[in-house]
This record gives C-alpha cells, structure tokens and sequence, in this order.
C-alpha cells in the first residue's frame, strides 16, 4: 500500500450499510480504489436448522432467511415440498398466492425505494412512499397476522383463508395508488436533483451480469428497452432501478386490479396440518421470483418427517460479488447509495 | 475610554446578550422551530409535534427536558480541546448580531465595519474547528467537521470578493446604510433594488442563501460531551442562529429594509418594530429554506464547492472587475 492510500474500515454496524456487514475499502483522498467485502456477522445456520425440524415448522425458520421477503422463501419452500409429494394446489389457494406475491413484491419495491430516498436524504419522499407501504403491511396483518415473518403459506395451500372485505380493500388500494401515480412521478421522478444524483452512477455493465449471473430488476433496469424509456437515464444506473422498481410497482397494483376478481370459492388447503407428515424420498429443485430476483431451493428428502438437506440459492448473494467492481473509481459518499441502490439483503446472503 | 467606562460597556453587553438571550432568542427558537415542523410535517402527509404544549409549540422544550437526563456517549479519542473550540465557535456565532435589539442607538450593523463583520465571525468560527478541533477516529466525523468548516472557509471567497465590489461600487462599508441605498420599505420585499443591480444576485446573494438555507456548518459546535439536553439545544440553537443571521444579513441587504426610524419613527418603540419586521421577514426567508429544501435530495458538500468555486467565485471576481473600472 502506498502512503497516499487510505485504508477504512465501514462498518460491521453502520447506517449507511444495508445490513451487518464490513468493507475493507482502500481510499485513496476520497476515492475508492479497491473494495473488500466480510459478511457472516449475522450468519443463523438456517439450512441445517431446518434438517432439524419437522417439514410444518419448518417454515418459521424458511421466514428468517430475510424477514422481509419471507413470502417468497416460503413460497418456494412449499412448492417443493408439492413437487415432491405430488400435491395439486387449489384454485383458491393459487390465487390467494398470487395476490399475496403481488402485495409482497409491491411491499418490497417500497421498501426499496423508501431506503433509497433516505440514503439520499429526501425526505418529503420517504414519507410518502411509508404511507403507502403502511397501508400494505396492513393488509398482511389482516390476512397473516404478522406484518413481517409471515408464516402463511403451507405444502398444499395456505394456513388460512382470506378474511371478508379484504379483497375490496386490496382493490381500493390499488385504485388509490394508481391515482397518486402522478404525484411521485412529480415528487421523485421529476426532480432535478434526484435525478442529478442518480444519473450515470454505478452502470451495471453487461459483462458484469453474465459473469455474476444476476437477475431480477437490477438487470431489468440495464436492457436496452427499459432505459429507452428512461429521461436522463443512460440505462443500468441507480436511477434506473430506481425508476424500474416503481414501474414494476404499478404494473403490480395494474395486475392487482384484475386479480381480486378471479378468486375462485373452494378450498384454500389440501388438508389439516400435523407434524407427524412426512414427505416421500426424492429430490427438487424449485424457484421463484422474488422482488430482488430468482430465490432457488434444492430439497433432499429421505422419506422421514424432517428434511435430509436443503440449501438456497439467494438474489443477495449473487448481487454482492458486483459490488467491489460497482465502487471502483466512485467517491467514498456515493458508497451507500450504490450499495441501497442494488436492493442488497445482507441477511439473504449471511442466512 | 476609562477602565471604569470600558467594564461597564462590558456588563452592558453581557447583560443586554443575556436578556436577548432568554427572553428574544429562546422564544423565537422554540416558537418557529415549531412552526417549521409543523409545515414540513404537513408538506410531508404526517401530523408533526402534537404533545409538547398547545399544537406542539413547546416540543423542543419538551425534547430538551427529557433529554437533560440522559448523557452523550464519551468518545475515546475525544479530549477536552475539542469541545472548547467548538464551544468558541458556537460563541463566536452566537457573537454575530448580538445586541441588535438592546442597543438601538448604537446598532451592531450600523457601524462602519458592519458588512465585513458576519464574514469575520464565521472565518473565526471555521478556522477554530479547521485548526484546532480534534477529529474523531469514527467514521461519521472522519470527514464530518472540519470538511464541513472547510466549506465556510470556502465560501466565504465569493462572499468577500463580492463584498469588496460592492464597497469599491458603492463606498459605503455599512450593512444598513447599504440596505437604505436600495429605497425599498421595509415592509415591501423589494428584491430589485434600485442601486448596485449588478451585485443583487451576484455571489454574496448566492452565498448567503445558501448560508441560509442549508448551512454547511451544520456540525459545528456539536463535538461536545455532556448532557444531550444541553447539547441538542446548543446544537439546534447555533444552527438556528447562523441560518438566521445570515437570513437578517440578506434581509437588510437585498429584501427591503428601509433604515430604523424610515416609517416606523425614531422613538425607541419604532425601532423595535423596525426590528420586529426584518426579524419576522428573516423568518419566513428561513421558512422558504425549509420547505425547499425538503422538496429536494440534500445537497451535498462537493456539490456546493464545485459551486463555489466554479461559479460564485468567478461570479464575484467579475463583479469585483467590473465595479474597479
């Protein structure tokens, strides 16, 4: 290291960091010349725990892999275990996980962009878009009963059916965000110093997402068909997710509006649930799409009540490996926002 | 002067700051900082302070009380120096307009120095925290403070150059007989002046307004260990106090001030309701500020030196030029 360098230390507890994590940066003045990652602050063991228990709660432990994108994790937990056990899901049940995917990806996306505007100190923006997100949390309490860690889905349907006035109430919702669709439009999208900001940073290269194998909006947000439709934005920077996460928001609400109409009456699981079940031998791999990308899960069972091994493949973990190659060349206080701007879950990557 | 004579201009002065002190300067603070939550609160769709007194108007007094009990963390590296000269700094700033109310016959900004001394008080105050406050080895402050005192000292080039324009301009070296030269009432927000057009929105007017409106000083004097109470209020009210010094310096020079005794008479009471309006006008320019600033993403310190130095400095170099030949 030469004597104008600067080594820094930013975290493992940091407000300008998504999450417990540390980086080793190497400044030289204020300009970041190489960037080294540490994770495993907040590492949980989750997979073997989950060999540890019963296939029912397992659940509660598929939620802590990152309390926000819970649905997803359990999503794809219990689409496995379908596969394996050869369940048909009902209709109802479908469709009330649709709706859920939908309010969680929207819950997600907002939560994104409320941490983007607090980074980047805006706060008039910040507290519009919680207002929203509260309405949102909501709505997962009054089908859940949790606003978080939510614990609802289960192999073959969903642990409880939706309660009256819910569907109406995600309709109203919908209705009413798409009307304020103008007013963040004006508020955020149009700001001259937002945009100035935003503009340019961090360009997502797409070398970068071949070689990390990336997905979900960030990669999204650096094809060529979402930036044409960007003003100011060059396509694959922080402005463009920014801006393709609140695309995505109100093609959800958009989708929502026709999805509450087409939920069928019928059963909303398969059977009661116990912790005596077992799964037959075999093994599966499964994904969705979670609002930061693919979430896998490879499942091995061995015909007994608990899971021989399960292991995940996680948006997070690809995500970071761009990183170091993000910050390069970029001064010390664009770090966090790039770092917020990639929607990174650090407990997705420490599990 | 006597030796008797100059303590008593002394005991003059600490008194008369002290009365301003407790019975101008903490009412206005605890009262308009209430206001601005209350708007900014409203501008961001939530309710605002409700609790602390009718409407939230004592919240700050309440935040104050609770949190007198309670101690700000002690820093390991942190050693008696460094609150010193940030508690220098803060009286420094705290010096600026000090006996603007009690003194009316002899008024701070009607000397003859008087549009070189805020510009004085705040390189003081920067180069205090610049030379001698201790940075701390955590992250936040690394290159928190004396980047920050860094920035004042920065601005106050284009400020300086266009000041010295103005007085080469104008001759005139005083900050409310420059005020008088514009002809506008005080109680018109006459931003167009009629004499010296070139200097109404030439670097001092920038500079100053964003003096006004986000100070980058916002961390100075803020390096002290004690009660949190003490400190958030020292804090909030040297924070409060530059912003709306520098509001009065505008005020004066660029919004309409007219000159004490103009409409109001010369008797003591219209002096004080000269004062009151240029105080209430200052107000509201910090109000603006707020909300503005609330409606857009913070503005960063390298983005306000590039403007300095790319723009206003030029801006005042020019000005200087032109008001030589």
């Amino acid at each position: 290291m030469s004597r104008d360098t600067i080594p820094l230390q930013m975290g493992p507890i940091h407000s300008g960091l998504p999450g417990i994590m540390k980086l080793n940066l190497i400044l030289q003045g204020d300009v970041i010349l190489k960037t080294d990652l540490e994770f495993g602050y907040s590492h949980r063991k989750i997979e073997r725990l989950l060999q540890d228990n019963d296939w029912l709660s397992s659940f509660i432990y598929v939620d802590r892999i990152d309390s926000e994108a819970s649905f997803f994790y359990e999503w794809a937990y219990a689409q496995a275990v379908e596969e394996l056990c050869n369940f048909q899901v009902p209709k109802r049940a479908q469709r009330i996980r649709e709706i859920f995917a939908d309010l969680a990806i929207i819950s997600g996306h907002l939560l994104y962009l409320a941490r983007m505007m607090r980074i980047l100190r805006f706060e008039t923006a910040y507290h519009y878009i919680l207002r929203e997100r509260e309405v949102i949390l909501d709505l997962f309490e009054l089908l859940a009963g949790a606003r978080s860690n939510m614990n609802y889905l289960r192999y073959g349907g969903v642990s409880q059916d939706i309660s009256e006035g819910f569907l109406q109430r995600v309709f109203d919702l919908s209705t009413q965000f798409l009307l304020r669709t103008e007013e963040y439009r004006a508020v955020i999208f149009e700001n001259a110093s937002l945009r100035a900001r935003l503009s340019g940073l961090a360009v997502l290269k797409p070398e970068t997402i071949v070689a990390y194998d990336l997905d979900g909006p960030n990669v999204r947000a650096a094809t060529p068909l979402e930036s044409q439709l960007m003003i100011g934005s060059i396509g694959g920077d922080a402005l463009s997710r920014v801006e393709t996460r609140m695309r995505d928001v109100i093609a959800r609400f958009t989708h929502l509006r026709q999805l509450v109409d087409q939920v069928p009456p019928g059963d909303f699981c398969l059977f009661e649930y116990d912790r005596d079940f077992s799964v037959p031998a075999g093994e599966v791999f499964q994904s969705v799409e979670s609002y930061r990308g693919e979430i896998s899960v490879h499942l091995i069972s061995d015909g007994t009540e608990k899971p021989k091994r399960v292991a995940w493949r996680t948006p997070s973990q690809r995500i970071v490996q761009a990183i170091p190659s993000l910050l390069e060349g970029l001064p010390l206080h664009e770090a966090s926002v790039v770092l917020w701007s990639l929607d990174l879950s650090v407990s997705e990557v420490d599990k | 002067m006597t030796p008797h004579s100059l303590i008593i201009l002394f005991l003059e002065f600490i008194g008369s700051f002290l009365l301003f002190f407790f019975f101008a300067l903490l009412p206005i603070y605890f009262l308009f900082s209430a206001t601005e939550r209350k708007l900014v609160a409203d501008l961001q769709a939530r309710v605002g302070p409700h609790h602390g007194g009718a409407e939230g108007v004592l919240q700050g007094f309440y935040d104050f009380v609770k949190l007198i009990t309670k101690r700000t963390p002690q820093r390991s590296t942190g050693g008696s120096a460094s609150w010193i000269w940030s508690a220098i700094s803060t009286a420094l700033i705290f010096g600026f307009f000090a006996v603007l109310p009690m003194r009316m016959e002899q008024p701070y900004f009607q000397s003859d120095l008087s549009l070189f001394l805020p510009l004085i008080i705040f390189i003081l105050a920067s180069c205090a925290h610049v030379l001698f406050g201790q940075e701390f080895d955590d992250f936040s402050t690394v290159f928190g403070s004396h980047r920050r005192a860094t920035t004042v000292l920065s601005l106050s080039a284009p400020i300086l150059t266009s000041v010295l324009g103005l007085v080469i301009f104008t001759g005139e070296t005083s900050l409310v007989r420059l005020g008088t030269m514009q002809g506008a009432s005080p109680l018109s927000w006459n931003i167009f002046g009629s004499y010296g057009a070139i200097f109404q929105f030439g670097s001092l007017f920038w500079a100053g307004l964003i003096l006004t409106f986000q100070p980058p000083f916002e961390e100075i004097g803020f390096d002290g260990v004690g009660r949190r109470g003490f400190e958030l209020v020292r804090h909030d009210l040297t924070l409060f106090w530059a912003r709306f010094s520098w509001a009065i310096y505008l005020t004066i020079l660029y919004f309409g001030a007219g000159q004490p005794g103009e409409i109001f008479g010369t008797t003591g009471m219209g002096n004080f309701i000269w004062s009151a309006v240029i105080v209430i006008k200052a107000l509201l320019l910090l109000l603006l500020g707020k909300l503005l600033g609330k409606a857009l993403v913070q503005v960063r310190l390298e983005q306000v030196n590039h403007l300095i130095w790319k723009w206003l400095f030029p801006l005042g170099l020019v000005g200087l030029v032109l008001s030589v030949i």
